[in-house]
């Protein structure tokens, strides 16, 4: 969202009313501000001061131990140590009943929100993608690589038609990248990238990134939490997993999900387990379900993030969009 | 795949208090934000009372009174910061008096009548409201917040002078404000 020109931005000329205090100057502000909500006017914004207020807790919190901790008197500290402690009673008490409270939804949304924090963090992750069709009777499945570091970065390997040829695409953080079997490097922003996806019926997954999965499921899906659950990594290992439940609000859109299921990692947030699932009738052909699962963090190349990590030959490199004009 | 199931709790969710203020600090941060931005007409001050009101209510969480919204005691908090901050500044900052802020307290708390987890999602009706818009309001809105377009970039692309088009989105926004209170309305009936 380009914040220059928001509506409040001091450097605009402001289009606030010049009677602020009349009934009508209330209402256009009113108004003013929801519709800057409602089109997301200042959302990293938002997120970023929520992430400076808890940096400053953990400094609060940081300095009320220290004298408490180093020099306070006996009698002092044992004081503190109750009011501490009747404080730490208290706060658990309003979290308990604020968890109550704000319900399973919240907490289910907390799950994802802790995985999307995860998925944020620069740690190089590969997942397995298995994509199952349906045709008819017959259901047959697909599976891809996912590498991602950060929300800005991935590379997704797709089988290729042609033996022994990959589709390769990706993001390095500011561009976007196809490497097809043969061919130019297209190259390019999302919104090319997505035009692009838009326009090949060969990738078999919708999603590119863990994130957009995740993202997708706090949005438009009637969550529900179900607690936590075991379930068995890819390497054999039992990992304690929070498990939530999205059903898609509306069946409007077809080409969303039916059912988004996560398992994140109840320690780390990392998302483990993704099950996505479509709703097909029963004689009707199309993608039936998307499962990604977490293999492991590989060492990778330095320029694995890039286009020229996934190709040997020389070749050429032009736009999206070019490509599109052709 | 082995499926353990284990009884919801607290404990259960590794979470200590701050992390569950975060959480619902960040559900209710559109929500304040768009209330101060009611409230208050100086960006920079809006953004120093969005962090003060998140600071007092992390100092105060053990007075919040757990049979209220989390978001109706959040935006008390911002009010109280609010009126100090209009006596501090008199005459630098144009303030709302108790009585206004009143009226725009109500009609956030209106607010939870409405569908949708989120304020964004809350939000779909005030979206709904200016696509019902005639096409010469519905334009300089959309232009001006959903593209973010400057006032002198809509006036030349619509052609109008600045004034003219301050009028026309002054007039809009009345328009939205009353489809939002039928909306409102209907919803609470």
């Amino acid at each position: 969202m380009n914040n220059e020109h928001s509506p409040s931005n001091a450097s605009d000329a402001s289009d606030f009313p010049d009677s602020p205090d009349s009934p009508d100057g209330i209402r256009e502000a009113f108004i003013d501000s929801l519709l800057m909500a409602a089109y997301g006017h200042g959302q990293a914004a938002v997120s970023s001061k929520v992430d400076q207020v808890m940096q400053q807790i953990e400094r609060e919190k940081n300095a009320s131990r220290r004298p408490t901790q180093e020099a306070a008197p006996a009698n002092r500290r044992s004081w503190s140590r109750w009011v501490s402690a009747a404080i730490a009673a208290s706060l658990l008490g309003v979290v308990f009943f604020g968890l109550q409270y704000f319900g399973p939804t919240q907490q289910a949304l907390a799950a994802i929100e802790q995985s999307l924090a995860a998925a944020a963090e620069q740690v190089a992750r590969k997942y397995l993608i298995t994509v199952t069709f349906k045709d008819g009777g017959k259901s047959s499945e697909v599976e891809n690589d996912l590498y991602v570091q950060g929300s800005d970065r991935f590379a997704l390997r797709h089988p290729a038609l042609v033996a022994g040829a990959d589709l390769w695409l990706g993001k390095n953080g500011n561009e976007t990248w196809v490497v097809p079997a043969i061919g130019p490097v297209l190259t390019g922003n999302d919104l090319a990238l997505s035009r692009w996806l838009g326009s090949q019926e060969q990738l078999s997954t919708p999603y590119l990134h863990v994130t957009t999965v995740l993202e997708r499921m706090s949005r438009g899906y009637r969550l529900r939490n179900l607690g936590e659950s075991t379930i068995r990594s890819t390497a054999g290992n039992e990992v304690v997993c929070r498990h939530v439940v999205g059903e898609l609000k509306s069946e409007a859109n077809q080409n969303l999900p039916a059912m988004i299921e996560l398992w994140s990692d109840a320690e780390s947030g990392v998302a483990q387990r993704i099950e996505a699932r479509w709703s097909l009738a029963e004689f009707e052909s199309g993608r039936e379900k998307v499962v990604i699962e977490f293999v492991g963090q590989p060492e990778l190349p330095d320029d694995w993030f890039e286009a020229e990590g996934h190709y040997a030959d020389s070749r050429g490199k032009i736009t999206f969009d070019k490509k599109e004009n052709e | 795949m082995t499926t353990v199931w284990r009884e919801r709790s607290f404990h259960g969710w590794n979470m200590n208090p701050e992390q569950v203020f975060e959480i619902l600090m960040r559900e209710n941060a559109d929500m304040l934000l768009a209330y101060l931005r009611a409230v208050v007409r100086d960006q920079h001050a809006v953004d120093d009372l969005f962090q003060e009101s998140m600071l007092v209510a992390w100092r105060k969480l053990e007075s919040y009174d757990l049979e209220r919204p989390f978001g109706t005691w959040l935006r008390g908090i911002a009010k109280n910061l609010a009126l100090a901050h209009f006596r501090e500044r008199a005459g630098r900052d144009q303030p709302l008096d108790e009585a206004a802020m009143e009226w725009v307290e109500s009609r956030f708390a209106q607010f939870h009548v409405l569908a949708g987890d989120t304020m964004r999602e809350k939000l779909s009706a005030l979206r709904a409201c200016v696509q019902a818009l005639p096409e010469e309001y519905r334009q300089p809105v959309q232009m001006r917040y959903a593209d973010s377009k400057s006032l002198s970039e809509i006036g030349n692309k619509l052609q109008l002078a600045t004034e003219t088009l301050k009028k026309r989105l002054s007039r809009a926004k009345l328009r939205l404000a009353e489809c939002l209170e039928r909306k409102l309305a209907a919803v609470g009936e």
